[in-house]
């Protein structure tokens, strides 16, 4: 049978990865798809036929939404002329194809709430149906009075009628002509008794919808076999991956798994940014248009599809997707008039993080210019220090040169002379410092209880500006001269400027030297390091006139929806924050809000390594219970990139670090600290535990911390437990080869040999090829069974068990004989295994086998294991799903499975005759009906082969997944091997994981396999889908050189040009 | 020894079409035939007397003017059927035309595979028709009608009501009549109920549901309540091609001898809204059936015979006018996308014929892209 053809509608913009990969997903699950556009749109993935929607629906009266501007009025008129016209399925761009649509039946509809509302995004109805002929009727009027609509809401609109002032369907309720029309004329026509649940097409709702989005399995979970497809609430849902995912969902999620599968690409078509409700109206659109553009980088008529990413980083006005009223297209005339210092990285990273300033560019403004002038002369700079003594001098000399004004220092617990160099500070002018008043026993943090405190202060008050940073911390400006002031003015005068970090390494400076920091260390990270997500964390400058509650350690606080419009915020490349980032709270940069350009923060965390033997014994600031060990140096370690600009602005500093020194007291005090860091450096070292520290960090084949990929976030993890594993993962990230995926090794096993042999046991070796395999069974205290023509292999080996099942294959192989798959189960997997064999192909039709397992059963056997699998092909396939009834809440994997071999229960099964010889009248002889008590049931088959058909839909039940191989026939296991996936089968059915997509998405490797495209040919060619013949010619020889399909190829190409000119001719 | 299953059909004037429906049958299981045949001139009681004489078949003269009361030969030829030995021999029973292939999709496509289906208590199983339509074919040529004609109604076909029409295949075995309970053969079911019969005949559809109430007692087709094609079709080739359908409406339906098959039966019947070639599955075994009947003496010239008289047949008429016409009406591009499309038609304008079809209709059909190409 083939399968329907499926039909959508597009109206609008080139196709974004969403509705590529759903249409895609019909296209590779065997659909013809077909889609309609009004004019050319791009990005229509490979395989969809793309048709002219005039040819169904002209355009001449197009009808859109009045209140949304939404096109889905006309879509709905639309799909049902469509499946009047044509023997098509409806489907919405945003149904996701999870399964061939082999239905027996026309009608095609699901609930969408059950019992109460049909959705139509998917909609396959009879021609000759009812319900179709009352839809369409509908739609011929543009004045409707839905005879479902409420009374009040009839009365009302008939009144109008009658005043002649009759309402138009655009103005109605939306969706007037959609699921409420198809579900009231579906009861009216008792059409309804088709409907599919809920299941079928909806199982995730709307208010669900965001799982769609998260790693994991949550939505897999929620599916079973009944599911066809899933609607992904795409208006919704793109709105979402691009403000919370950066447009790009999570690859482990249940979107980014489809996409994988169906191999579409997220950046080749990205989701165009357009807030909600913002769909233009033609009018408005070209209103948009003529209006005038900032000249410095109008290109010339429309924009061009989103892909482009202009280097300038010029945003399209109708694609802002700021609400801000001072967010603005336009740059900042200063920010050209303003040399910038460009900085280069690896190419890999420079392109990367260049795609992103682009695209972010795409989409997010600048500011516009202030309407007055603003005071931006006070920078306060806000810290808390313990022990940082000998680094004070070069952090607050360089910051006074490019802007800052007053330092206010929270210090705590110093030992070293960190007071004493603050307090002369301060005498100079320059510094208020303050104790700390962080109680240790109040459980909270030194530096939150120092800005609470710091807003108290007058030089707070008086601040203009005021920005929260570490002494590690360095503001590195690339714009104009570097100072601030040249900031300000390269962003239009923000409010918020928020400083991404750039973690600088070690790079093997070992030793301590009284030199700036800034100078020896130039070695860093790459700008481009989403993760870990630390990575990109941010420290924010914020302006008296920022509306606030309370200042971050990374950013101000609370700010009011209602004064969002106050808010000129801006990144390190001087471009609007994103408006989520106001309420969200968010500390770290992300795709969508990164800016490198004009601003980096420098942060020293590691210095030389002696340095941070003392930074180690002192303790994080902020997290003071945390060790900042090997694995906090390892994972910050970041030296593959050199950013040396800081060097040049050291002319800024220069100047007051020389006053500085030129002070008796001072210089006096900056010695001591030196000294006192130096003496504190040799005790450190002469301590044992610090000194394998010291030699550790040393190491210099410890890898940088670019190539060690965590994405958890370390700050939530339990330290200790966390420091034991980062310590393994430093160890087992160095680049040695992945280690075998192992199922838990278990405590040993109980001994094997307390299950006692059943009565129909052999007491004497049966078969002269079971002799190695009974030797091995016994040495490792596993046990060997045998009948006349049946064996029982177990060897232990962890509390997961694998009862595999031979199949005839097997039977009648040469030399020793081995449960089917050991090697596999036994020694890849690190399974227990039960091996059932046999000698001769007789389906395990005998007492011994039955005994065996009614023994091991009666014995508890079973229950000594957590997990148990049953497995088995074919014959064995019979066998994994008869004896699972033995133990409840088994998994069974059978693949192209019999479920009897009964004549009187399956007349038209013809295979393998000679098993009517066999006893059929005794136990387990069929496996249907039995299924009940299993846990999840997969069964691997062949739809279109019909014998193993039969044999399957016998076994179907709610806890049965039928994962379908469409024209690979009987000969599966090969086939899996040949695909490389039989393992991974097997691993997601002993984990329970296993699920359709999985399945699908493995299954997909089948296109590579020369039988399969031999099936498929011959199956195009005798349906007579010559195109479809080409395409499966053409995407076999991209794979691989084959003579017979070339010349099939030719021959088709030749056939379909006859054909063409034939249909000329016509 | 068991009863034969047995075809009884009437023919006029169907030469060229008779070896492939034979062979068909026969290879799905059924191994007698009852023909009756009248007014023939193309060679088919040739044809058909010599499959007699290799045993394959009984031909009999249609006897309906002898018949008593009978309205049509079809009705005349049942009636004296039911009193023949031959008849009382079967065990099971199926009044079928030429025209109609038993299209079993249950198991391995044989009458047993769709007893076995359908259960052992089943005595009747009413097929449903699927009318196939001509398929774009124009022309005549000796080829197999289940092979050049894959174009049919939709499965939900509710008009016209010829879509829905059954055939009857009955199992005798539960009563004493010829036809079990029943004590008529009738064309599309057995008639005449004997006591009880409404009570114990177990009926079924061609799903292998137990048909309506009302249906045992009587009525000729489905609704939209036991419609479906899940184990059986009984595939109708009504038309077969334009020039074959020339012929046919030359000929007079059998069973209507009064009706005009003009523009009004082509639009209705001729359906082309879909594709099902689900026969083909069955097409080897009917082919070595074939061979084997075409290499029996004598056959292979009949059956040629048969052929070129059709042909010769169809030069004669449309060397006239009004058959050249019609041919050219039937033929028409606008006919043709009507056949596609029968959905958009009222009732009405189904049965005044194409020429009561608006002009919308004709411009929003031409437009559309046609799928079923591939």
């Amino acid at each position: 049978m083939s399968l329907p053809i499926v039909a959508s509608l597009w109206i609008g913009g080139s196709l974004s990865f969403l509705e590529r990969v759903c249409l895609k997903s019909f296209v590779d699950h065997g659909h013809r798809t077909i889609l309609y556009t009004y004019g050319k749109v791009a990005g229509v993935p490979e395989g969809v036929e793309v048709l002219d929607a005039n040819r169904i629906f002209p355009n001449d009266n197009y009808i859109r939404h009045a209140k949304s501007g939404s096109p889905a009025v006309h879509a709905d008129a639309f799909r049902y002329r469509m499946i009047e016209l044509q023997n098509v399925i409806w489907i919405d761009a945003d149904i996701l194809c999870m399964q061939p649509w082999d239905f027996r039946d026309q009608w095609v509809f699901g609930w969408e709430k059950p019992g109460k509302l049909v959705c139509n995004a998917v909609l396959g109805l009879p021609r000759f149906s009812k319900t179709l002929k009352k839809l369409n009727a509908l739609c011929e009027t543009e004045y409707p009075i839905p005879p479902w609509a409420p009374p009040e809401e009839k009365a009302r609109l008939e009144a109008a009628a009658q005043a002649g002032r009759p309402v138009h369907v655009s103005e109605l309720e939306w969706g007037v002509w959609g699921p409420s029309a198809l579900t009231h004329f579906l009861n009216e026509t008792g059409e309804m008794q088709h409907v599919l649940p809920q299941m079928a097409f909806y199982p995730i709702s709307f208010r669900d919808r965001r799982d769609l989005l998260v790693p994991g399995d949550v939505i897999d979970a929620q599916l079973d076999a009944g599911c066809y497809g899933v609607h992904l609430w795409n208006r919704r849902l793109r709105r979402r991956i691009v403000t919370h995912e950066n447009g790009v969902p999570h690859p482990d999620s249940f979107l980014g798994r489809a996409l994988a599968r169906h191999g579409i690409d997220t950046a080749d078509h990205p989701i165009p940014d357009v807030p909600p409700g913002q769909v233009l109206t033609e009018r408005e659109e070209a209103a948009l248009h003529a209006a005038p553009r900032p000249s410095s980088s109008a290109p010339a008529g429309r924009p061009s599809a989103a892909r482009a990413i202009p280097a300038a980083g010029a945003p399209d006005p109708s694609k802002l997707a700021s609400q801000n009223p001072n967010v603005t297209a336009r740059r900042p005339a200063a920010l050209a008039a303003l040399p910038v210092t460009e900085w280069k990285q690896s190419a890999d990273y420079q392109r990367a993080i260049d795609e992103l300033e682009g695209r972010t560019g795409n989409i997010t403004g600048w500011l516009t210019p202030p309407e007055e002038p603003v005071k931006n002369d006070n920078i306060l700079i806000v810290t808390s220090m313990k022990n940082e003594a000998p680094f004070i001098l070069e952090w607050i000399a360089y910051h006074l040169g490019i802007g800052a004004t007053h330092f206010l220092v929270y210090t705590n617990d110093c030992t070293d002379n960190t007071n004493a160099i603050l307090d002369r500070l301060q005498a100079l002018g320059h510094v208020t410092r303050k104790p700390n008043p962080w109680d240790p026993a109040s459980g909270k943090k030194p530096q939150h209880e120092a800005l609470n405190d710091a807003v108290k202060q007058d030089c707070y008050r008086q601040a203009d500006w005021v920005l929260t940073i570490d002494v590690d911390e360095f503001v590195n400006i690339h714009v104009g001269d570097g100072t601030f002031a040249d900031l300000f003015r390269a962003a239009n005068y923000p409010n918020v400027i928020s400083f991404t970090w750039k973690f600088f390494g070690n790079r093997g400076v070992h030793a301590y030297e009284d030199r700036p920091v800034t100078e020896q260390f130039t070695a860093c990270a790459p700008e481009f390091i989403p993760k870990p997500r630390l990575g990109w964390g941010f420290k924010s400058m914020v302006h008296s006139s920022a509306p606030y509650a309370r200042i971050g350690v990374h950013r101000p606080l609370g700010i009011e929806e209602e004064d969002a419009g106050k808010v000129r915020w801006v990144n390190g490349s001087g471009r609007a924050m994103p408006d989520q980032l106001l309420t969200n709270n968010g500390w770290r940069s992300t795709k969508r809000s990164l800016g490198y350009r004009l601003a980096t923060l420098n942060h020293y965390v590691l210095r030389s390594t002696e340095s941070f033997l003392v930074k180690r014994e002192r303790g994080r600031i902020n997290h003071t219970e945390h060790d900042q060990g090997l694995d906090y140096w390892t994972r910050r370690n970041y030296a593959t990139e050199t950013d040396d600009r800081i060097v040049a602005r050291h002319a800024l500093m220069r100047p007051h670090l020389d006053a500085f020194l030129a002070d008796d007291t001072l210089r006096g005090l900056h010695a001591d600290a030196v000294a006192w860091h130096k003496a504190r450096i040799a005790y450190l070292k002469d301590q044992p535990d610090y000194r394998q520290l010291f030699d550790d960090l040393r190491d210099p084949d410890r890898p940088d911390a670019l190539f060690i990929d965590k994405s958890t976030e370390e700050l939530q993890q339990d330290p200790e437990e966390a420091e034991d594993a980062k310590a393994e993962d430093a160890k087992a990230r160095a680049p040695s080869p992945t280690p075998e995926r192992r199922l838990t090794p278990a405590a040993p096993l109980p001994s094997a040999q307390a299950v006692s042999v059943p009565a129909s046991a052999l007491d004497a070796p049966a078969d002269a090829r079971w002799d190695e395999g009974r030797a091995f069974a016994h040495a490792r205290g596993g046990f060997h069974w045998e009948g006349p023509d049946n064996a029982l292999m177990f060897v232990p080996n962890s509390k997961r068990l694998v009862v595999t099942f031979d199949n005839i294959h097997v039977t009648r192989a040469e030399g020793p004989r081995w449960p089917w798959g050991f090697d596999v189960l036994f020694n890849k997997m690190g399974a227990s295994v039960l091996g059932v064999m046999g000698s001769q192909r007789n389906w395990f039709r005998h007492d011994f086998v039955h005994d065996s397992f009614e023994a091991l059963a009666a014995q508890g056997f079973f229950e000594r294991f957590d997990q148990v699998l049953f497995y088995g092909a074919s014959m064995g396939g019979f066998g994994a799903l008869t004896y699972q009834r033995l133990c409840p809440g088994a998994n069974v994997l059978a693949i192209a499975p019999q479920s009897t071999m009964r004549a009187e229960t399956l007349p038209d099964e013809d295979r393998w005759r000679w098993t009517q010889k066999l006893d059929w009248s005794a136990r387990y002889e069929d496996a249907a009906g039995h299924l009940d008590t299993a846990g999840r049931v997969w069964v691997i088959g062949d739809p279109y082969f019909r014998p193993d058909y039969d044999q399957i839909v016998r076994l179907m039940g709610d806890n049965v997944t039928w994962l379908r191989t469409p024209f690979m026939g009987h000969q599966l296991p090969n086939a899996f091997l040949t695909m490389g996936m039989l393992k991974d089968l097997l691993y997601g059915a002993m984990e329970g994981t296993l699920d359709a997509p999985t399945f699908y998405r493995l299954f997909r490797a089948r296109r590579d396999l020369p039988r399969f495209q031999h099936d498929l040919l011959m199956h195009a060619e005798e349906r007579g889908k010559l195109r479809s013949a080409l395409r499966i010619c053409e995407y076999t020889l991209k794979k691989r050189d084959a003579g017979n399909i070339k010349r099939t190829r030719d021959r088709l190409k030749e056939e379909l040009a006859a054909q063409g000119t034939r249909a000329a001719a016509e | 020894m068991a009863g034969t299953k047995l075809i009884i059909t009437c023919m006029k004037n169907e030469g060229p079409f008779i070896l492939e429906w034979l062979a068909y049958h026969r290879s799905i299981g059924f191994d007698d035939f009852l023909v009756f045949t009248n007014d023939c001139d193309d060679g088919t009681v040739e044809l058909l007397d010599c499959l007699a004489g290799h045993g394959l078949l009984t031909r009999m003269d249609n006897p309906y003017l002898q018949v008593e009361g009978a309205p049509n030969p079809q009705k005349g030829a049942l009636a004296y059927a039911g009193g023949l030995d031959q008849v009382a021999a079967a065990e099971q029973i199926l009044v079928s035309d030429v025209d109609e292939y038993v299209n079993i999709h249950a198991g391995d496509g044989t009458l047993d595979a769709l007893w076995t289906a359908v259960g052992a208590e089943v005595d009747n199983i009413s097929m449903q028709w699927r009318l196939f339509g001509s398929s774009d074919v124009d022309s005549y040529r000796d080829r197999w009608v289940t092979e050049q004609f894959d174009h049919c109604a939709p499965k939900f076909c509710p008009s016209p009501v010829q879509a829905w029409a059954v055939k009857t295949l009955i199992r005798t075995t539960g009563g004493k009549w010829p036809c079990g309970r029943f004590k008529q053969l009738g064309v599309h079911r057995p008639i005449e109920p004997g006591r009880g019969a409404t009570r114990h005949t177990k009926w079924v559809d061609g799903c292998g549901r137990p048909v309506q109430d009302k249906f045992l007692e009587a009525g000729w087709r489905f609704g939209t309540h036991s419609y479906g094609y899940d184990l059986v079709t009984l595939n109708h080739y009504a038309v077969r091609s334009a020039e074959s359908f020339v012929v046919k409406r030359d000929r007079g339906r059998v069973n209507h001898v009064t009706h005009d098959q003009g523009l009004a039966y082509w639009l209705r019947m001729n359906i082309n809204m879909e594709r099902d070639d689900s026969i083909r599955r069955h097409l080897p075994r009917a082919r070595a059936e074939y061979a084997r009947i075409l290499g029996l003496r004598g056959v292979k010239t009949r059956h040629a015979a048969a052929a070129k008289a059709h042909r010769a047949k169809i030069r004669a008429l449309l060397a006239r006018e009004d058959m050249a016409a019609f041919y050219a009406e039937i033929t028409s591009p606008r006919m043709k996308l009507l056949s596609r499309h029968l959905n958009l038609l009222t009732r009405g304008q189904m049965d005044a014929g194409p020429e009561s079809v608006p002009e919308e209709v004709f411009d929003r059909i031409e437009r559309v892209p046609d799928l079923m190409a591939g």
